[in-house]
C-alpha cells in the first residue's frame, strides 16, 4: 500500500493560499501593456535626420503627376497614358475631377510632407537651441514651398491652412494662404540665421551640390522661394530684397540651384519625369507649338525636346516632340534655380518700370541660350519676359501658372474644338465640408 | 497603471470569508454500488454527494463507495455521472449496513450533463441560463475527420461551419450566431484544456506566385490553413460552444465570436485500457463542373485560326481535364491508440496518431503526427494537479489553387484549356500550352507549395482546496499553459515552368516561417457555500494573464538556380516580415445562486485591459446576468406532466468585446529614402489613439422542455445582439496628412432563433432511434454608419461584392446593375445576401442489435454566392453550357457570350443561390459480438467493432461551381462567398477497425 506523501504544513492553510495567490498577482500586474509598434516606427521614436531626409523624399512624392498636370494646363506638354484617358481629356477640356487622382494625389503628398514637418518641430523642442533653430527654419521653409505648390494648383479656390483634418474649419484664401507662405518663409529665415554654422542634420546632394546645405546657404533657398512667392503677388520691391538675399548669381551657371534628387535603391524613388527618348512610344510629349514659337538657334529648344522620327497621335492630339529635360531616372529635378532667379529679378524689374535692368538680366539669359540680344519697351516687356520663361522653365512647372497671374490664359493653343483652358483645379471632395 | 494594480490587490483580497465551525453529530457510515440499467456493469468514478451539502465521494473501480454521513435523518443521496440520469435516493436507517444498489439510466437528452459557466465552475444542464451546446468524443467523431473543425458542421443549432477550400489541410470557417463584424476578427476563441489557442490563418506567401494580391498586403488571398486544425480529434473527450455574448461574457474583450472550450481526455481508474484504431479509405471528387465541348466552329470562333489548327491536329477529342487534374483517388489512412489508466491517487492518458490523407490532386495531400500524455495526480485530499502536453507535426501539400493574375493555379489554367487540347505529358516532356502562359498538368507535377508546422501545447490546472466544511468550500485553482508552434511554408515555383520561363527573374522559391508562442494564466478563487435548505452559492473571482508573440518572416527568391530551391540560389532577394505582440491582462468576479434546483441565478463582470486599445490601460467592463426556472419543480405543473416532465424558462444578458487590429492605434512611419540615405514619412494610415473594442450585448430568451417522459426534447432560443462601437476605416481629409484612419463608428443589429428537437422514436430492445433536428435563422441589419457607404470583400463593383449601408444586411451583395428609388435617388441593387436564410440538420442515430447507423444531413437555405469561376471558364471559352442558348430581347445567344456582353453592366449572371443539401455523415458500425471473437483472443479482447463510413459523401446544389461552400479570401467577415476555383472539394470514404485492450 503506497503511503500519502506528505506534504509541507503550509499547503494545508488557507493563508498561505490566499498570500501565494496575491503575490502572483503582483508580480504579473506589474508587466507594462504599453507596447510600441514592433512592426514600424513611431514619431516618438525617431531622429530629426531621419525625418528631414523624409520631408526631402516626400517633396518628389507624386511630383510626376503635378509636373504633367501644369505642364497639360499650360499646353507646354501632352500625356499620352494609354491606361488613363484623363490626360487627354478632363485637364484640356475639363471639368476636372474633385476626386481624381490628378488633383488629389499631389494635394495629399504635400500635406503629408507638411505633416512630416510638423513632426519635426515637435522634434526641434527637444534640441539644442541651435540645432532646433536649424530644424525650424529647414521645416518652416519646406512647408512654406508645399502650400505653395498647392496654392498653385487651386489658385482663387484658396488652400487648407490648418493640418487637424477639422473640416468645420474655413478653406483659407488665397491672399490668406499666401500671407502664411510668407510668415512661414520670414519666420523660416529668422531660425536659419540663428542656427550656427551647421544644421544638427544633413541634405542630399540636391540642397548640398550648390552649398545650400547650410543655414546660411539654406536662407538662400528660403530667399529664392520668397522671392517667387513675392512675385506672384506683385510685390516688386520685396522680390528684389529678397532676390539679394537669395543665391542669385549673374554670373553663376543657369542651373545652379536646389533639387529633388532621385535614385533607384531600396524606398527610393526613379526620375518619374524620364523616359527612354528612343523608346518606340514615349508618353510625355512637347506641345507641337513649342517648336513653331521657338527662335531659330535657341538652344533651350534643342536641349529640352527631341524630335522624334515619327508623329505620335493619341485622343486626336499630335506631337513629334520627345521632352528629354531628365536625362536619367536618376537625374535630379530642377526645385528652383539661378535661371529663374535672373528672370524672377527682370520680371520684377519690368513692374517697377525699371526696363534697362530687366532688359540686362534677359539679354544675360537670351546669351545663354545662344540667341541675340532684344530691346524690351513697356509694350514687349511682359510678352518677352514670359518667352524667356516658356523656354528657360520648359517642363518646370510654370508657364500655367505665369500666363494665368498675366490674365493670358486665353493665348494659351487650343487643340480640339471642344478644349479650352482651365484656370484653377477644384477643391478636393475630401476637403469639402458639406456632407459631413 | 495604478487603477489596474489596485483592482488586482482588491481581488487578492476576496476570499477572506466566513469561517464556521463543524458541528459534531453522531455517524454512520452507508456503502453501495452503482451499476448501468443497459449492461449491468459497474460505473466507476460516479459522484454521490448528500444533497444541500458539500458532503461527498466517488465510486472506486468495482463502482462502489462508502459514505459518512452525520445524520441519516432527512438525508438524500444525489448519484451522478456523465451521461446518465442523476438519480436521488433517500436515505433511510435501513440501509445501514446494507449494500444498496444503484441504477444509472442514460441521460440520452443530456439534461443532467455538467456544463462549464465560468472558469472554474459549472452546473448541469437542467439549471443552465443559456443556450449552450456540447458534444461528446463519440458523437464527434461519428465520420473520419481531417480537421475537427469539420467535425463540428451540422451538430448544432447556431454553429455553421464552412470550409474556404477542399484543399488539404484546411481552411474553415467556424461562425457562431451570425455577423457581429465587419473589419474585425471573426472565429471564435478556442480553449483547450485551459490554454487559449492560436488559431491563427498565416500566409504562405503563394500570392507572390499568382500574383493575385502583393505581399503584406491587407487581403491576402493564400488561403492557409487555421492552426485549430492541428488538434487530433481523437484525443478531445468534450467539446462545449457558448454561442453569443450572453454565455461568452466571462471571457471579456475577445469573445464576441464565441468561445469553443475543448476538454481532452483523462485517465480512468482500473486497468488500463487500451484503444487501437485503424482507418483506411480514399477521397475523390466531390463535384465536376464539366467542360464545354467543342466543334470546330465553335474552336475557331473562340480561338481563332490556332483553334482551328489545334482541334484538327487532335481530331476534336474530349479531354476530361477534371478527371486528370482532381481524378485521383486519394488514399487515406489513420492508426491511432491511446492509453487510460491509473490508480486512485495517478490517472493518465496517453495516445499517438498517424493520419495520411492524398488529395484528389496528384502531389497534394495532408499528414499529421500527434502525441499526447496527460497526467492527473493527487497529492492529497486538498491538492491535485493535471498536465498535459501535445506535440503535432503536420504537413500540408496544397498545390496552387484559387485566385490569380498570372494564370499559373490549376482552376484558371483548366478554365484557359479547350478540352481539344492535349497538355499531357509526352515521353516526359510538357508541351507548351498555346492558350495559356503556364501548363497546369507541368506545374502539378513540380511546383511546391507545402506547409509544415511543429507545435507543442502544454496545459497545467492545480486545484487546491483551500477550506472545506461540510457546507462550504474554498479552492484556488492555478489555470494555464503555453501554445508553441513554428510553421514553415514553403513554395518553390521551378524555373522550367511554362509561367517562369517568360520572367525577368525565372523561378521564385518562398520561404515563410512564423513562430508563435501564447501563454496564458489564470488564477481563480472559488468559493461555494450551501444553506441547509437547499440553496447555494458558488462566488468565483480570478484574473487572467494573456500574451501572444508572432514572428512571421518571408524571403522572397527570384531567378532561381535550375534544380535549386534554398533561398540564397537565386538572383535577388526580398524579405518581408510581421511581428505581432499582444498582451492582456483581465479579471473576472461571478455569482451563481442555485434556489433548490428551481431557479438558478448568475451574474458577474469581467474587466479587460489590453495592448491592443488606444488606451493600453483602460479597463472595459463587460457585465453579465442570467437566470433559469424549472417550472416543471412546481406544483402548479402537475397538470402539464403527461405532456412535458421536464420544463425551464431562461433568459440571459452579456457583454463581450472583439479586440482592435494590431496596427490601428499606431501612427507609424514608412521608409522613403533619398540620395542614398534613410529617410521616414507618416503612414497614410493615423493612429487611432483611442480606438476601443467592439463590442457585442446580447440578450437572449428560450426554453427547454423534456417532452413525453423524455422521448423528445425541444430547445428554442432567440437572440438579439447589438453590435456597437464597430471598427471602420474612414477616410481623413489629406490636409491632415493622413489619408485614413480606424474608427469606431458603427452599429449593427444581429437577430436569430435557434431551435433543436432532440426525438427517441423507437426505443426497444432490438431497435433503437435517436434523432436531433437543429434548425437556426440569423439575419444583420447595419442600424448605424458614420462613414460614407462602402464596398468591401469583392475584387470590383462589377465582379461582384458587399455593401456596407444603413439598413441593409451587411453581407449584401451588388454588382455593376444600379437601380432607381421612387425618390429619384440611385441606388446598387441588391443581387442577393449571402447570410443564408436559415440552415436545418438532421442527425440520426439507429442501433440494431450490434449494428448502430449513423448519419448526418445539413440543408443550408439560401445565401448567394459570388460565382467568378464561371467568369473565369467563360473568359477561357471553357463553360460547360457556353454553347447553351438564350433568348435575350428577342434575340437568341449562347449563355456563355451573353454573360461576357453583359459584363461590366450586369454582374447578376454571375450571382448563384449557395443552397444546398449536403450528407455529411455517414457510418455504419458493428460492434462485433464477444463470443465471435473470445475464441481467437480470449479475454484479452475488450472490444472489437468495424465500421464503414464517409464524410461528405452526397452535395444536392443548383450551385454551378465546384462546392457553394468557398471563400477566396479566408475567414473575413465580409466577403466570403467569392468563387474563384479553389482546390475542388472531396468526398471521403474509409474503413474502420477499432479495438479495445
Amino acid at each position: 500500500m503506497m503511503k500519502m506523501n506528505r506534504l509541507p504544513k503550509c499547503l494545508h492553510c488557507p493563508l498561505f493560499g490566499l498570500l501565494l495567490f496575491g503575490g502572483l498577482l503582483f508580480s504579473m500586474g506589474c508587466e507594462t501593456l504599453d507596447i510600441p509598434n514592433p512592426n514600424a516606427p513611431t514619431v516618438e521614436q525617431v531622429t530629426v535626420q531621419s525625418l528631414v531626409t523624409g520631408v526631402e523624399a516626400g517633396m518628389r512624392l507624386e511630383i510626376g503627376i503635378y509636373l504633367r498636370v501644369v505642364g497639360i494646363l499650360g499646353r507646354e506638354v501632352y500625356y499620352f497614358e494609354p491606361a488613363d484617358p484623363r490626360y487627354t481629356g478632363e485637364l484640356l477640356f475639363g471639368t476636372v475631377d474633385p476626386g481624381g487622382f490628378l488633383l488629389n494625389r499631389p494635394w495629399s503628398a504635400r500635406y503629408r510632407t507638411i505633416a512630416t514637418c510638423n513632426f519635426i518641430l515637435d522634434k526641434a523642442n527637444d534640441l539644442e537651441p541651435q540645432a532646433a533653430a536649424g530644424a525650424r527654419g529647414f521645416a518652416k521653409t519646406i512647408m512654406a514651398y508645399q502650400l505653395l505648390l498647392n496654392l498653385n494648383y487651386l489658385d482663387e479656390n484658396g488652400i487648407r491652412l490648418n493640418f487637424d483634418g477639422d473640416l468645420s474649419k474655413p478653406f483659407a484664401s488665397k491672399q490668406e494662404a499666401f500671407a502664411r507662405i510668407e510668415s512661414l518663409l520670414d519666420e523660416g529665415l529668422a531660425d536659419l540665421n540663428n542656427a550656427g554654422a551647421d544644421f544638427a542634420f544633413t541634405l542630399t546632394e540636391g540642397f548640398s551640390k550648390w552649398n545650400l546645405h547650410t543655414p546660411a546657404g539654406f536662407a538662400k533657398f528660403n530667399r529664392a522661394i520668397r522671392a517667387r512667392v513675392a512675385v506672384y503677388q506683385g510685390k516688386y520691391n520685396e522680390a528684389l530684397q529678397a532676390l539679394n538675399a537669395s543665391f542669385l548669381d549673374r554670373n553663376g551657371p543657369m542651373e545652379m540651384g536646389a533639387y529633388y534628387v532621385f535614385g533607384t535603391g531600396l524606398g527610393d524613388q526613379p526620375n518619374p519625369i524620364f523616359e527612354n527618348p528612343d523608346a518606340p512610344f514615349v508618353k510625355l510629349m512637347a506641345h507641337p507649338t513649342f517648336e513653331t514659337d521657338a527662335e531659330a538657334g535657341d538652344q533651350r529648344f534643342a536641349t529640352k525636346v527631341k524630335k522624334r522620327p515619327e508623329p505620335t497621335t493619341f485622343d486626336n492630339l499630335t506631337s513629334q516632340l520627345g521632352v528629354t529635360i531628365s536625362k536619367s531616372s536618376t537625374d535630379p529635378f530642377p526645385i528652383i534655380r539661378n535661371e529663374e532667379l535672373i528672370l524672377l529679378a527682370a520680371e520684377a524689374n519690368i513692374g517697377l518700370g525699371n526696363l534697362a535692368e530687366a532688359q540686362n538680366d534677359i539679354n544675360l539669359v537670351r546669351a545663354a541660350a545662344g540667341l541675340s540680344p532684344v530691346t524690351l519697351t513697356a509694350d514687349n516687356a511682359v510678352t518677352q519676359l514670359l518667352h524667356e520663361k516658356r523656354y528657360s522653365l520648359f517642363g518646370e512647372g510654370h508657364r500655367w501658372i505665369d500666363m494665368r497671374r498675366y490674365g493670358r490664359l486665353d493665348e494659351l493653343p487650343v487643340d480640339r474644338a471642344t478644349d479650352k483652358v482651365i484656370d484653377r483645379l477644384p477643391i478636393p471632395e475630401t476637403e469639402r465640408s458639406e456632407g459631413k | 497603471m495604478k487603477t489596474f494594480k489596485a483592482l488586482f490587490s482588491c481581488i487578492a483580497l476576496f476570499g477572506v470569508l466566513l469561517l464556521t465551525s463543524q458541528a459534531q453529530a453522531q455517524s454512520v457510515t452507508i456503502r453501495g454500488k452503482v451499476i448501468t440499467a443497459d449492461t449491468g456493469e459497474p460505473l466507476p468514478g460516479a459522484n454521490i454527494v448528500v444533497l444541500g451539502t458539500s458532503t461527498g465521494t466517488a465510486t472506486d473501480v468495482n463502482g462502489e463507495f462508502r459514505l459518512t454521513l452525520t445524520d441519516v435523518s432527512d438525508a438524500t443521496l444525489v448519484v451522478s455521472f456523465i451521461g446518465y440520469k442523476t438519480q436521488q435516493i433517500k436515505v433511510d436507517p435501513s440501509m445501514v449496513g446494507e449494500v444498496i444498489t444503484i441504477t444509472m439510466e442514460e441521460d440520452v437528452l443530456r439534461l443532467n450533463e455538467i456544463v462549464v459557466t465560468g472558469l472554474a465552475t459549472s452546473v448541469a444542464r437542467r439549471n443552465l441560463a443559456n443556450a449552450v451546446e456540447t458534444v461528446k468524443s463519440d458523437e464527434l467523431l461519428q465520420a473520419s475527420t481531417q480537421t475537427l473543425e469539420r467535425a463540428l458542421g451540422g451538430k448544432f443549432p447556431g454553429v455553421f461551419v464552412s470550409q474556404n477550400t477542399g484543399a488539404p489541410g484546411g481552411g474553415i470557417s467556424v461562425n457562431l450566431r451570425g455577423t457581429t463584424t465587419i473589419e474585425g476578427a471573426t472565429q471564435p476563441l478556442y480553449v483547450i484544456d485551459g490554454v487559449i489557442m492560436n488559431n491563427a490563418a498565416n500566409q504562405s506567401g503563394i500570392d507572390l506566385v499568382t500574383k493575385a494580391t502583393g505581399a503584406g498586403s491587407s487581403r491576402p488571398q493564400g488561403q492557409p490553413t487555421n492552426r485549430i486544425a492541428d488538434l487530433n480529434p481523437n484525443d478531445i473527450e468534450s467539446i462545449e460552444v457558448l454561442k453569443g455574448a450572453s454565455a461568452a461574457a466571462i471571457y471579456g474583450a475577445k469573445a464576441t465570436n464565441g468561445v469553443i472550450i475543448i476538454t481532452t481526455k483523462r485517465g480512468g481508474l482500473g486497468k488500463t485500457r487500451i484503444e487501437i484504431n485503424q482507418q483506411v479509405g480514399f477521397n475523390s471528387l466531390l463535384k465536376k463542373i464539366g467542360s464545354r465541348r467543342f466543334t470546330l466552329e465553335t474552336a475557331t470562333k473562340q480561338y481563332g485560326d490556332l483553334g482551328a489548327q489545334e482541334f484538327q491536329k487532335s481530331g476534336g477529342k474530349f479531354i476530361d481535364y477534371e478527371d486528370v487534374m482532381y481524378g485521383e483517388k486519394g488514399i487515406l489512412s489513420e492508426t491511432s491508440i491511446s492509453l487510460q489508466g491509473g490508480n486512485n491517487r495517478t490517472q493518465f492518458y496517453v495516445s499517438g496518431m498517424f493520419r495520411n490523407e492524398d488529395g484528389i490532386i496528384k502531389r497534394t495531400g495532408y499528414n499529421k503526427y500527434s502525441g499526447r500524455v496527460n497526467l492527473s495526480h493527487k497529492f492529497s485530499e486538498r491538492l491535485d494537479i493535471q498536465a498535459n502536453i501535445n506535440f503535432v507535426r503536420s504537413s500540408s501539400d496544397r498545390g496552387i489553387t484559387g485566385n490569380d493574375n498570372s494564370n499559373t493555379t490549376f482552376g484558371f489554367s483548366l478554365g484557359f484549356t479547350p478540352s481539344f487540347f492535349d497538355i499531357r505529358p509526352k515521353n516526359g516532356v510538357y508541351p507548351d500550352h498555346l492558350f495559356n502562359p503556364s501548363n497546369p498538368i507541368h506545374t502539378r507535377d513540380v511546383l511546391v507549395n507545402n506547409e509544415l508546422v511543429n507545435r507543442t501545447i502544454a496545459a497545467t490546472q492545480i486545484n487546491w482546496h483551500l477550506y472545506k466544511t461540510h457546507n462550504q468550500s474554498l479552492d484556488f485553482i492555478i489555470n494555464g499553459g503555453v501554445d508553441f508552434y513554428n510553421q514553415e511554408n514553403k513554395v518553390v515555383s521551378p524555373p522550367e515552368l511554362q509561367s517562369e520561363r517568360n520572367a525577368d527573374l525565372p523561378g521564385a522559391s518562398l520561404l515563410a516561417t512564423t513562430r508563435n508562442v501564447n501563454w496564458n494564466l489564470y488564477l481563480n478563487l472559488a468559493h461555494r457555500y450551501q444553506t441547509g435548505n437547499n440553496i447555494s452559492f458558488s462566488t468565483t473571482a480570478g484574473v487572467q494573464f494573456e500574451d501572444l508573440d508572432k514572428n512571421y518572416l518571408l524571403t522572397e527568391a527570384r531567378g532561381l538556380i535550375v534544380t535549386q530551391t534554398n533561398v540564397d540560389q537565386a538572383a535577388t532577394i526580398n524579405a518581408f516580415q510581421d511581428r505581432f505582440l499582444r498582451r492582456e491582462r483581465g479579471f473576472y468576479v461571478q455569482e451563481e445562486i442555485n434556489l433548490q434546483d428551481r431557479i438558478y441565478l448568475a451574474f458577474g463582470i469581467r474587466g479587460d485591459a489590453s495592448s491592443a486599445n488606444g488606451d493600453p490601460n483602460k479597463i472595459f467592463l463587460f457585465p453579465k446576468a442570467s437566470a433559469s426556472i424549472r417550472l416543471s419543480e412546481y406544483k402548479f405543473w402537475d397538470s402539464f406532466r403527461s405532456l412535458s416532465d421536464e420544463f425551464k424558462l431562461r433568459v440571459a444578458y452579456g457583454e463581450t468585446g472583439n479586440l482592435p487590429v494590431l496596427d490601428a492605434k499606431y501612427t507609424s512611419l514608412t521608409p522613403n529614402n533619398a540620395g542614398g540615405k534613410a529617410g521616414l514619412l507618416p503612414a497614410t494610415r493615423r493612429g487611432a489613439a483611442d480606438i476601443r473594442p467592439e463590442r457585442t450585448k446580447e440578450l437572449e430568451m428560450g426554453f427547454d422542455a423534456a417532452l413525453f417522459n423524455e422521448r423528445a426534447s425541444l430547445s428554442f432560443t432567440f437572440f438579439n445582439q447589438n453590435i456597437s462601437d464597430l471598427f471602420l476605416i474612414a477616410d481623413l481629409p489629406p490636409s491632415s496628412g493622413f489619408v485614413e484612419e480606424v474608427i469606431n463608428g458603427g452599429k449593427m443589429r444581429t437577430r436569430g432563433v435557434e431551435i433543436s428537437l432532440g426525438l427517441i422514436p423507437l426505443n426497444s430492445p432490438n431497435l433503437t432511434w435517436h434523432s436531433r433536428i437543429n434548425f437556426y435563422k440569423t439575419s444583420s441589419v447595419i442600424t448605424q454608419l458614420d462613414v460614407d457607404p462602402f464596398n468591401k470583400g469583392g475584387f470590383a463593383t462589377f465582379l461582384g461584392t458587399f455593401r456596407i449601408q444603413e439598413g441593409w444586411s451587411p453581407t449584401t451583395v451588388i454588382g455593376a446593375e444600379m437601380e432607381t428609388l421612387p425618390d429619384g435617388t440611385r441606388q446598387h441593387k441588391k443581387l442577393g445576401d449571402a447570410t443564408p436564410d436559415f440552415v436545418m440538420s438532421f442527425n440520426n442515430v439507429f442501433e440494431f442489435g450490434h449494428f448502430d447507423l449513423r448519419f448526418l444531413w445539413e440543408w443550408k437555405n439560401g445565401g448567394a454566392v459570388i460565382n467568378l469561376g464561371k467568369l473565369i471558364t467563360d473568359l477561357g471559352g471553357t463553360t460547360a453550357d457556353y454553347d447553351e442558348t438564350i433568348v435575350v430581347d428577342g434575340k437568341e445567344m449562347k449563355k456563355g457570350d451573353w454573360r461576357l456582353s453583359v459584363l461590366g453592366t450586369q454582374t447578376a449572371p454571375y450571382v448563384e443561390d449557395g443552397s444546398y443539401w449536403k450528407l455529411r455523415e455517414l457510418s455504419l458500425t458493428y460492434n462485433v459480438p464477444r463470443q465471435l471473437y473470445a475464441s481467437l483472443f480470449g479475454e484479452a479482447l475488450t472490444h472489437l467493432t468495424l465500421s464503414i463510413g464517409g464524410r461528405n459523401l452526397l452535395l444536392f446544389t443548383s450551385y454551378t461551381g465546384y462546392d457553394p461552400e468557398v471563400s477566396q479570401f479566408g475567414n473575413v467577415a465580409i466577403g466570403r462567398y467569392v468563387d474563384t476555383l479553389p482546390y475542388p472539394s472531396s468526398r471521403s470514404f474509409y474503413f474502420n477497425i477499432s479495438l479495445g485492450l
